[in-house]
């Protein structure tokens, strides 16, 4: 926490205000003017959404850019290995088999705690 | 008495100084007498014991050296990430209108589900929904009536005094529904789990696409890397867009998963707001007692700090 933060932060839960559940009735026709506004933007915002039709979700883009940095990119290469050993070991036929299947959950494990911490301070900064 | 003590400490050791150096010169004349009688056993010994003290060490390390986990890291489940939460400083309060949008993903999506049943409608109004807003919410469920005349219990409308409705009956309704396995409860879910609001919004964010290459997924279990033991019976439930928010904000999973983990936080710990203004109120109060107590006293302390006793001897004494 900077310094500037903890100050404001001060500053803001001495000014706090209280938050009014029932609006007194005088306010009340501001409050539809306002609601009006909101329903105006609400509406300008759907049509925003119909033309991008679903929102897309930027943590798997950040995940990918994350696993391909510099401090995560041995995890997944290890896991990348394991996968690939998973799958030697399907390809061949049982009668081959000398070993169990391996599993690689472990280095799953280990790419995913890397490529959390890489992630979580960049996805706050873009979630609201 | 001390000194005296301290004397016949010294005069002692003066006396046993010529007793030392007699002993150490008659170890060096043993030595010089018969070196090759005492030296093989002597050596012998030495190495045994050297052996000894490996062996024992070994056998120790052996033993007790390799820690012993009692579960697999798949077992335990991977830790959930550190997120840099808004409400989580020492001053900062909840973001309320996440609390808004967190509570309309509980309701359209986990409220099929999960009950929430130790919050009532009433402790919404003023944190996340007008009064008007909860009543109309309220007001469209159902609830149990008073037994009317004839004794047999009516519906009637919900009231802002009546807690949010559980999706089952009870637990074992609930069981039924999901393949045997009961959804929790959420009203103190973050408090009830370890990691809090990083472990749900982990578990929510962390489905992936397909479970990692060999991992057994049991039938009717989704793989979920947070989940200790991976297999998780609820299955992903946030999409990106499953939602559509009031204030226009993009309902991206990540983005849904925040907000209701930060409504679920509300709904454990809905006192956390009032809890630090009045941390703050006691911080601002003892400052003031502290500038107080300490201007009074130099107040008081001042005539005695500033006052001079003075002895003027009677100039003529005979």
């Amino acid at each position: 926490m900077t310094l500037s933060q903890f100050l404001s932060d001060i500053y803001e839960s001495f000014t706090v205000a209280e938050a009014k559940a029932e609006a007194p009735p005088a306010e009340e026709k501001e409050d539809s003017s306002e609601e009006k506004e909101e329903e105006k933007e609400e509406e300008a915002a759907e049509e925003e959404e119909e033309e991008e039709e679903e929102p897309e979700d930027i943590m798997p883009k950040l995940q990918e850019e994350c696993q391909s940095s510099k401090k995560c990119a041995p995890y997944k290469h290890h896991y990348d290995e394991c996968a690939e050993r998973v799958q030697k070991w399907d390809d061949t036929p049982e009668e081959d088999r000398t070993e169990k299947r391996e599993s690689c959950v472990e280095e799953y494990f280990h790419l995913m705690h890397c490529t959390g911490d890489c992630v979580a301070p960049k996805l706050w900064a873009k979630l609201k | 008495m001390f000194s005296r003590n301290c004397l016949r400490q010294a005069s002692r050791f003066s006396k046993s100084l010529p007793i030392r150096q007699t002993i150490r010169r008659n170890a060096t004349d043993a030595s010089k007498a018969g070196p090759e009688a005492s030296q093989p056993g002597l050596t012998a010994a030495a190495y045994a014991a050297t052996a000894a003290a490996i062996a024992s060490s070994g056998w120790y390390f052996y033993q007790y050296g390799p820690t012993v986990h009692a579960l697999t890291p798949a077992e335990e489940g991977l830790h959930p990430t550190k997120y840099p939460w808004v409400h989580a400083g020492f001053l900062t309060t909840f973001d309320h209108q996440a609390l808004r949008r967190g509570f309309q993903v509980y309701r359209e999506v986990c409220a099929s589900c999960h009950s929430l049943s130790r919050v009532p409608w009433r402790s919404l109004v003023g944190v996340s929904h007008t009064v008007d807003e909860a009543k109309a919410m309220a007001e469209e469920c159902e609830y149990d009536d008073e037994p009317n005349d004839n004794g047999d219990i009516e519906k009637r409308m919900g009231k802002l005094s009546d807690y949010i409705p559980a999706p089952y009956a009870n637990d074992e309704a609930a069981r039924a529904a999901n393949q045997g396995a009961l959804p929790p409860d959420l009203s103190l879910i973050v408090k009830a789990r370890h990691g809090g609001c990083d472990y749900i919004f982990s578990l929510l964010t962390g489905y992936p696409d397909e479970p990692p290459a060999g991992a057994p997924v049991p039938t009717g279990l989704n793989f979920n890397p947070y989940f200790p033991g991976t297999g998780i019976a609820m299955a992903r439930v946030l999409y990106d867009g499953i939602v559509e928010y009031d204030d226009g904000t993009p309902a991206t999973t990540s983005q849904m998963a925040k907000d209701v983990v930060e409504f679920l936080n509300w709904a454990a710990e809905p006192e956390m707001d009032e809890r630090k203004k009045m941390g703050m109120k006691v911080l601002a109060i003892t400052t003031v007692m502290m500038a107080l107590s300490i201007w009074i006293k130099k107040y008081k302390w001042a005539p005695l700090k500033t006052r001079k006793i003075v002895y003027s001897p009677p100039k003529d004494i005979r």
